[in-house]
């Protein structure tokens, strides 16, 4: 073999051993992709996960609030109006990306906030209309909350399968 | 109880009658009861109409339902050339209501920004029927004179 052919040879394998190289390190870049894709999505889930688990808490909280409305005990209502309406804004703030759009944790906590001011200044209402709304309030909180932890759960399942 | 698609056309039209209302360019009258005296105070008028085109009309109203206030809205049909006498009867096309401030919150929050536009909707429809811009422009110009 000449010298010429020699260089010739050297400068193909030069340009396969480079072109080899590019294809690994993009197969390897699309691998990494792939994982991290697989990675945010693991997250994703047990993010979910924790506010299905977050929100059915709330909802049995309500369910509190609920009892207590309903044996027109002023100072547990009040408590666990308060204490609902703390947590709320806490899940609401940090647990936004994963809540169903058409909850508003705003509202929620608005009803709340109602419901506990009349409650701490008024006591429980004489009329059985007021009071019939009183009772529709906390019933709306308390399907709401466990609606969100059911429509969180279902997207997840959904999400999983 | 108002549907959520009689909602949403209401939440439409009362952005649009604000919208125009601002502008100047829709004029509100008060609604009074047919027995009433033209020359009857309009103060305590608490239903507003404004004509759309031909025989549309906008109505905004507050009731006293007891304890609650009542907000209604409503797209009303009418016949332009009834008289009294010949009148036929309206035709509500759209007719949604909200309670103004419900002691224990809204059930939606679509009640609630209905709530917020008709409150808006019927206060402006107040100030142009009982054109209150004009008075208090005509007030602050007769201050200003007098100062000088």
């Amino acid at each position: 073999m000449t010298p010429g052919a020699w260089s010739w040879l050297l400068a193909i394998v030069g340009t396969v051993a480079s072109i080899a190289g590019v294809i690994f390190s993009l197969m390897a870049w699309v691998q990494a992709k792939g994982a991290r894709k697989a990675a945010e999505e693991a997250v994703r889930t047990v993010r979910a996960r924790e506010t299905e688990y977050e929100f059915s808490r709330l909802a049995l909280d309500s369910r509190e609030l609920l009892a207590a409305v309903q044996g027109r005990q002023t100072e547990k209502a009040i408590e666990a109006a308060n204490h609902l309406t703390h947590l709320l804004i806490i899940a609401g703030g940090h647990r936004a990306a994963y809540l169903p759009e058409e909850f508003s944790t705003e509202l929620c906590v608005e009803n709340l906030r109602k419901v506990s001011v009349w409650l701490a200044s008024k006591g429980f209402p004489e009329s059985p209309q007021e009071m019939g709304k009183l009772l529709k309030s906390c019933h709306q909180i308390h399907e709401s909350l466990c609606g969100i932890s059911g429509s969180v759960q279902s997207r997840t399942e959904g999400a999983e399968g | 109880m108002n549907s959520s698609i009689e909602i949403s056309e209401a939440v439409k039209l009362a952005r649009k009658l604000i919208d125009r209302t601002r502008e100047g360019r829709l004029p509100w009258e008060a609604n009074l009861l047919p027995m009433m005296a033209p020359h009857t105070d309009l103060s305590g008028a608490t239903a507003f109409t404004t004509t759309l085109e031909g025989n549309l009309k906008a109505k905004v109203s507050i009731s006293r339902l007891g304890q609650d206030e009542q907000l209604a809205f409503s797209l009303i049909e009418f016949d332009p050339r009834a008289t009294l006498l010949t009148s036929a009867a309206d035709k509500e096309v759209l007719s949604v209501s909200v309670e103004k401030d419900p002691s224990f919150g809204y059930d939606t929050v679509e009640d609630k920004q209905l709530a917020g536009l008709l409150i808006d909707l019927y206060k402006l429809a107040r100030r142009s029927a009982l054109k209150i811009d004009g008075s208090v422009e005509k007030a602050l110009s007769y201050l200003d004179r007098i100062a000088v």
